[in-house]
């Protein structure tokens, strides 16, 4: 089942003068269940583009459908409800509150949903859970390492149970090894939960956790396939 | 609910996150608030004493006449004298709150000697309790409504003997023992003259005054008058200044019902310098009100202004997890609110201390207008003083977080998220 898609998008920045086309005509479906990774060069559009997709941004033309319903027009307040209820978002540096401990900041995002006390202790002990952090939640962010950080950023994005969950370079400020157990974590979710992840990535080590790739150059998808394909193409260079 | 009271702990703990600067803008409200208080208090407790003072040198707490004396007496005093006044003392010294009552009855004459003739401004009063009045003690200052500078006090024995304001001996060029000349209409149009004696000369507040009063005790200014048992005015003392309002309205409506044709002025609307003076006090309170209130609006709103741009990314952050722009405002308006709450609670306590402090050991002051003695003033502290203080520090606080709140909100998503 489609759960978002982008018709012929375009985003245009304007910088004075200078126009830039950042997506150029973008069309793109992402299904449930899916490990979608998007992966291109720098400048080629993937903040761009999961920007629109997460509803943080709108398209200067074409379309956002969010279960199949256009999102163009959204009050900033209805574009707020949809996030808060269907996306959940990882940032490349991890964004958590540095007040708050590991327990809190999971449980922020479901402050603003109608639950008992209960329900939300549980959920988000069931989310730190998910990505092995139960003995640390009482720490703050800055008591943890990178990689943990990050991970508490993926329980604060499970937490509400979102349709999927956008994550832009979730991997690029973490050491090799962080990185790996991240995708790792993500992965094992996906398979789990059935979470849909949408990630993009420089990194051609991490790929292997996607079960698609989007490939994209200068705003528009130069190769779309199962994950397969691209390590098949991509040996097959390597052993030429 | 839940929401509020987490974005009230994330607030709290924002406050305490830049330790440093949270201070500074917490001293600069103590330390406002603190001056509030005790400058506030200073003023207050000056205010109290012109007040005391006042009332106790001129005009009694109220006053009490034959209907229209207030407006029209000066011009036909012996159109107002008031019948049956022994029984009107002793009705309004049984109302509650009244302390003692100072008759009085004043008239215009000619005092002559030798040399000099002078119109004079006859004041027919009760020696002892004129002199009840003007020793009293307000608070920790004293007043003396009426100095004796030559000679002596009025003596209900001594029939004959006057007391001269200082400006009127000197135009008169007499002394005590000097006699004189009194001359003044009756009732009938009759001029009658009576022969006095200078038994001592007095100085009071207002020179004016002072240039052409002579007072009399009260049998012989009756006699004089041929107005047995009749005055212009009692001045009421009460217990209580602050029972002024309440007693005057009583004694309006008693007097009312009884068709006695008689008035009630209270203190105030009779104190012109009084409230000249708490005029400008209160003006230059005000002033320093408004200093120290854009002070604090500007230090908040620096404090605010910097936490907002530390912060950019969590805002970022709060609004792609889907907060609305009014969870947005807050978390910066709380954070306002919660520095304006304790800097405004450390800073009323600490004015009250110092306060209570300050008041125990005493402000020396200079003697005040027509008292040879100074004092020593002290702090007071009123309900209004320490909620004017409050309201001031946090709608100051509350009002500065309004743009750096509003701006929060405003932040385009991307780029917030986006700002390093
Ligand atoms: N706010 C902006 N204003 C102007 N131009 C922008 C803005 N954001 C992105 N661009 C431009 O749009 C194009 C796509 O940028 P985008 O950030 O989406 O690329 P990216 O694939 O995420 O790159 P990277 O791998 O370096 O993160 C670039 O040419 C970039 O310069
Ligand atoms: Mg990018």
């Amino acid at each position: 089942m489609e759960i978002l898609q982008a018709q012929e998008v375009v985003k245009e920045y304007t910088l004075g003068k200078l126009h830039v086309q950042a997506l150029r005509g973008l069309n793109l479906a992402i299904h449930s269940g899916e490990m979608l990774c998007i992966m291109g060069p720098s400048g080629s559009g993937k903040t761009t583009l999961l920007n629109l997709l997460g509803l943080l941004d709108a398209p200067s033309s074409g379309s956002i459908l969010l279960q199949g319903k256009p999102t163009q027009n959204l009050s900033y307040k209805e574009a707020a409800r949809l996030r808060s209820r269907f996306l959940g978002f990882i940032f490349q540096s991890f964004n958590l509150f540095p007040v708050l401990n590991a327990f809190e900041n999971v449980e922020y995002p479901l402050l603003f949903h109608p639950l008992t006390r209960k329900e939300r202790r549980d959920r988000v002990w069931a989310a730190l859970a998910d990505v092995q952090l139960r003995e640390v939640a009482m720490h703050r962010p800055d008591e943890l390492s990178g990689g943990q950080r990050q991970r508490v950023a993926i329980a604060r994005a499970l937490v509400t149970h979102p349709l999927l969950i956008l994550a832009d370079e979730p991997t690029a400020n973490l050491d090799s090894e962080s990185a790996e157990a991240i995708m790792a974590a993500m992965q094992r979710l996906n398979q789990s939960h059935r979470t849909t992840f949408v990630f993009s990535t420089h990194d051609p080590r991490v790929v292997h956790h996607a079960t698609r790739i989007v490939r994209i150059s200068d705003g528009v998808i130069q190769h779309d396939g199962p994950q397969a394909t691209v390590t098949n193409l991509l040996e097959k260079r390597i052993s030429k | 609910m839940t929401g509020l009271k987490r974005l009230l702990q994330i607030s709290w703990r924002n406050v305490f996150r830049n330790k440093r600067r949270s201070f500074l803008t917490l001293m600069i409200l103590v330390l406002g608030c603190t001056g509030l208080i005790l400058v506030g208090g200073f003023f207050q407790n000056l205010m109290d004493g012109y007040r005391e003072q006042f009332i106790h040198s001129q005009t009694g707490h109220l006053q009490v006449n034959r209907a229209g004396y207030f407006k029209m007496g000066a011009s036909a005093p012996l159109d107002y004298l008031m019948p049956d006044a022994e029984t009107v003392r002793r009705q309004v010294e049984a109302f509650p709150g009244v302390d003692y009552t100072v008759p009085r009855l004043k008239f215009g004459g000619m005092a002559s000697t030798e040399n000099a003739s002078v119109a004079v401004l006859a004041v027919g009063t009760d020696a002892a309790a004129e002199r009840k009045m003007g020793s009293a003690k307000a608070g920790n200052v004293a007043h003396s409504s009426t100095r004796i500078v030559a000679g002596q006090d009025l003596d209900p024995s001594d029939g004959e003997g006057v007391l001269l304001g200082r400006g009127l001996a000197e135009a008169l060029n007499v002394t005590v023992g000097d006699r004189l000349t009194f001359l003044t209409t009756r009732r009938a149009g009759a001029i009658d003259g009576s022969e006095m004696r200078v038994r001592g000369v007095f100085e009071t507040i207002a020179k004016d005054f002072d240039d052409r009063a002579m007072k009399l005790n009260l049998a012989a200014a009756q006699k004089l008058l041929d107005a047995p048992d009749q005055v212009h005015s009692f001045l009421v003392l009460l217990k209580e200044t602050s029972l002024t309002e309440a007693t005057q309205e009583a004694f309006r409506s008693r007097f009312l019902r009884d068709k006695a044709g008689l008035e009630v002025l209270s203190w105030e609307e009779q104190g012109l310098f009084y409230r000249q003076s708490k005029e400008m006090l209160l003006r230059i309170y005000s002033v320093i009100q408004l200093i120290i209130c854009v002070i604090f609006v500007f230090s908040i709103a620096n404090t605010l202004n910097m936490a907002l741009f530390e912060r950019i990314r969590e805002f970022g952050t709060m609004m792609a997890i889907g907060n609305g722009r009014p969870t947005i405002f807050m978390t910066i308006f709380l954070e306002a609110a919660i520095l304006g709450a304790l800097g405004s609670a450390l800073g009323l306590a600490a004015g009250v201390g110092l306060a209570h402090l300050i008041s125990a050991i005493g402000i020396e002051m200079p003697p005040p207008p027509q008292s040879s003695s100074g004092y020593f003033a002290m702090i007071s502290l009123t309900p209004r003083l320490t909620g004017d203080t409050l309201a001031i520090s946090m709608s100051a606080c509350l009002f500065s977080a309004l743009w750096p709140a509003f701006r929060a909100t405003r932040f385009r998503i991307v780029h917030a998220l986006g700002y390093v």
